[in-house]
């Protein structure tokens, strides 16, 4: 790291030598010319300050020469005062014109601008007229829009209205099933007080039949004692019995009505239904009069006239013990009398609308339609509606499809048949099409397989229930349906169907042929109903509006 | 360990060489309508280079009627037809171009001025968009191989901060010893490691400039090479190794008894042809770090 050969402390010749040398070196290079140069140099600044201010006095001098050359060149005073104004003419003539210029150059360039606002202008009213096309074709599809829009909101408000009903229908429903429970608790306790009682006058029976007994033990002891005097007959009389029981039903026949053999008036107001009970005993009307009169079928004289209703009794239907007959009330209610009693037995209310058909089953239950467009099904062993159906329209009316009520059909003011499964509340099949107009009535033939419907449409149809295909159409030049509760019936047999016209006319159909076996004439009104007696035969009953019910037979 | 000889050092950096610029008798026609126009005399600084007093001697000429319009890069120098160097200090440029005077020219040198037809044949182009960044970066770019040579890298300039690199353009151009030397003599003494190699030159007139690695000691002999050592060892024609005269008396003597022989001119002197290459590389370099010897013979 260390260089070994340090400096000496004499100093090496050769340091001695550059010092030296450098010493000479400036000595001859720079303090030999730093005097000269510095006198040099101020001299030279000197010098071209000289030759500056002389350049100025040589222009000086010029101009000197030139204006004594002018001068003398102008001589007089007055020539050089002319030429002093020419000058200034000159001067102010130059200054219009370079302002006239001016002038040109500003029009020129306004000229341009106003070609180019004029151009802008027309490009902007293009880009205007294009947009305000474009405005109004996307007004006229807003328009539209709204159009459509609204017509949504009416529609949505018409369902609005249908859900707001069943809303309604259902907060009656639960307000009458509230009070329907505290009628039952209270039932349930008198029930039980009675069930008490009867159990001690049970046990009391019980004491007496043992004592009883004991007499006909006592008896049959004496009895035995005096055996073998009569012989058994009584067994054969009785086996013969039994069969009598078992034997098939007789076959019913029936034979087309052909005259009217009574004429009855008894209601106040006009007649809205007719029905016969199923053992064909009863006949039943029901009237705006607000009343259900009974007639005895074979006599034809009232047996009873049933009140309770607050409005006009739109259809009528019998129980299978022919011991119970419905009404269906303009009061929103069904009604139900008992037939031996004559005495009100249940009144149904839940429905918000007229109540045009109702219907016993097998199993105690009431279905019953509305114009509130409901159906509703009614347990009569509890006293209240235990399910609703919403069909969307108003029900005419309705029959069982089967004896339980399981599965039914209705039929409604949009001239369409609907077919429910009551237990699921669910729509099994919608018949659309096959009527144009409302259908008044649906009935179910007595061979179990076809739906009869009757239309204002002017036809009766007949539709297969197994394939919903429509295996007949019944019509004729002058039936005409008069009301939208016209009912029409099949003959027990189920090889006629009869029905009634506007005109007062009675149909007759022959389900076989189509054709109009028999039209019976006698109505002055429009007919409501016609129902065939179920005992057969060509007994067959008519009611017309204005208050007449007719009984028609084979011969007057 | 060896400090710097400011006595030396000192000497080196007031070196100022007397001047006599005049302009090219073309230009003179073109530029001043023929004007009779007096030369311009001046002192440049021996360590300096021409761009850095390009400016005043610029504004001496235009002053006097010379109509320069163009940029300062445009302005070039010349010696007897022989384009200067830009990037050459100005004592090598003179050194090197008065050689055959060994050492004693006729002063004030007497230089060229030209204001137009730069010769790019012959000269580097300096940047025109910053006149002093070309000479400035070249000066870096000597300094950095100056401490490549003597430790094979360049760790040690470029540790220095950016304001002692700075410092060092600044001090040569404004001419402020302090300034430069303070940061100079870190590089020189390099740290008192001795170097690998001395950033050595050496120039002879009309011919390529030699440059070899010079190494400062011998380590087998374990002693410090001389300027005669390296000399003998580049350039063996001019200087024998056999040759050993070494001089004791004074420096005209040295000059008469040597004026057949070859000697080795820097800064403007003979350098004893004895001194240990180390001691001069650390005192006599010139500010870029390298010793440029220019050899008379």
């Amino acid at each position: 790291m260390a260089a070994p050969l340090a400096i000496t402390p004499s100093v090496p010749t050769w340091h001695t030598k550059i010092l030296k040398r450098l010493a000479d070196r400036d000595r001859r290079e720079r303090e030999a010319f730093a005097d000269l140069f510095t006198a040099h140099n101020a001299f030279r600044d000197t010098l071209s300050n000289l030759e500056s201010k002389l350049s100025s006095l040589r222009i000086e001098h010029a101009q000197a020469v030139k204006t004594v050359a002018a001068v003398k060149d102008f001589g007089s005073a007055d020539s050089a005062q002319r030429f002093a104004e020419l000058e200034q003419q000159v001067t102010s003539l130059k200054e219009e014109r370079t302002e006239l210029y001016k002038t040109q150059g500003q029009n020129a360039q306004k000229l341009l601008e106003l070609m180019e606002a004029l151009q802008k202008g027309d490009g902007k009213i293009a880009s205007l007229e294009e947009e305000n096309q474009t405005l109004t074709t996307s007004l006229a599809s807003v328009n539209t829009r709204l159009r459509d829009l609204q017509e949504l909101i009416r529609e949505k408000d018409h369902v609005i209205q249908i859900l707001r009903d069943e809303l309604a229908t259902h907060q009656l429903e639960l307000v009458q099933r509230e009070e329907q429970l505290k009628e039952k608790e209270e039932k349930l306790n008198k029930l039980e007080s009675e069930n008490k009682q009867l159990i001690e006058r049970w046990i009391l029976l019980k004491q007496e039949q043992a004592a009883r007994m004991n007499e006909a033990n006592e008896f049959v002891a004496n009895a035995l004692k005096s055996k073998a005097t009569s012989p058994p007959v009584s067994r054969q009389t009785s086996a013969a019995n039994v069969y009598d029981d078992q034997s098939p039903q007789p076959v019913v026949r029936t034979s087309l009505p052909q005259a009217a053999v009574k004429k009855i008036h008894s209601h106040d107001s006009e007649i809205n239904c007719i029905q016969i009970s199923p053992d064909g005993s009863l006949l039943a009307t029901g009237s705006n009069d607000k009343k259900v009169i009974l007639y005895d079928a074979k006599a034809g004289v009232v047996k009873a006239t049933l009140s309770g209703s607050l409005q006009g009794i739109m259809s009528l239907a019998f129980n299978n013990g022919s011991e119970l007959v419905m009404g269906t009330s303009n009061d929103n209610s069904v009604k139900i009398w008992n037939v031996g009693t004559g005495r009100l037995k249940h009144t149904l209310t839940g429905h918000i609308g007229k109540v045009y058909a109702a219907k016993f089953t097998d199993s105690n239950c009431v279905i019953s339609g509305s114009h509130d467009r409901t159906i509703k099904i009614w347990d009569l062993a509890k006293g209240f509606c235990t399910s609703t159906i919403f069909t969307l329209s108003s029900c005419n009316d309705l029959t069982l499809l089967n004896g339980d009520g399981t599965v039914i059909a209705s039929g409604h003011l949009d001239n369409n048949i609907r077919i429910w499964d009551t237990r699921s509340g669910s729509l099994v099949r919608e018949l659309t099409g096959i009527h144009h107009g409302q259908i008044t009535s649906v009935t179910m033939s007595p061979t179990q397989n076809i739906l009869m419907t009757t239309s204002r449409d002017n036809t009766l149809k007949l539709i297969d229930l197994s394939t919903y295909q429509t295996v007949g159409v019944l019509s004729h030049d002058q039936f005409r349906p008069g009301m939208n509760w016209l009912k029409s019936s099949y003959s027990p047999d189920g090889k006629h169907i009869v029905s009634g016209s506007a005109d007062g006319s009675v149909f007759i159909w022959n389900v076989m042929t189509g054709r109009v076996d028999k039209i019976l004439k006698e109505h002055k009104s429009a007919v409501c109903g016609v129902v065939w007696s179920p005992q057969g035969g060509s007994t067959v009953y008519s009611a017309e509006k204005d208050k007449t019910v007719v009984f028609w037979g084979a011969s007057a | 360990m060896q400090r710097i000889d400011t006595a030396v050092t000192h000497g080196i950096w007031d070196g100022q060489l007397p001047v006599r610029i005049s302009i090219d008798p073309t230009d003179a026609k073109t530029l001043a309508s023929g004007a009779i126009l007096h030369s311009h005399y001046t002192f440049m600084h021996r360590c300096s280079y021409l761009p850095l007093v390009t400016e005043s001697v610029r504004e001496v000429f235009v002053k006097s009627g010379v109509a320069f319009t163009g940029h300062d890069a445009d302005i070039w120098y010349e010696y007897r037809g022989v384009p200067l160097k830009w990037h050459y200090p100005i004592g090598l440029l003179h050194d090197l171009l008065t050689s055959q005077y060994r050492g004693s020219s006729p002063l004030p040198w007497h230089i060229i001025i030209h204001f137009t037809n730069f010769p790019t044949d012959k000269l580097i182009r300096i940047n025109a968009a910053n006149i002093i960044d070309t000479p400035h970066d070249s000066f870096m770019s000597m300094i950095k191989e100056a401490d490549y040579i003597r430790n094979g890298s360049i760790k040690k300039l470029m540790s220095l901060s950016k304001q002692d690199q700075t410092n060092l353009w600044q001090g040569l151009s404004s001419h402020d010893y302090d300034k430069f030397w303070n940061v100079n003599a870190r590089l020189v003494t390099n740290d008192n490691t001795i170097p690998k190699y001395i950033p050595l030159r050496v120039y002879l007139l009309d011919q390529p400039v030699i440059q070899e690695p010079v190494a400062p000691v011998d380590d087998n002999l374990d002693c410090e090479y001389t300027l005669r050592d390296i000399l003998g060892r580049m350039l063996p024609e001019i200087f024998p190794p056999s040759l050993d005269a070494p001089t004791t008396e004074g420096a005209d003597n040295t000059r008469k008894s040597d004026a057949s022989e070859a000697v080795a001119i820097l800064h403007g002197i003979v350098i004893p042809i004895e001194t240990p290459i180390l001691w001069l590389s650390q005192n006599c370099s010139y500010p870029d770090n390298f010793l440029h010897i220019v050899i008379c013979r």
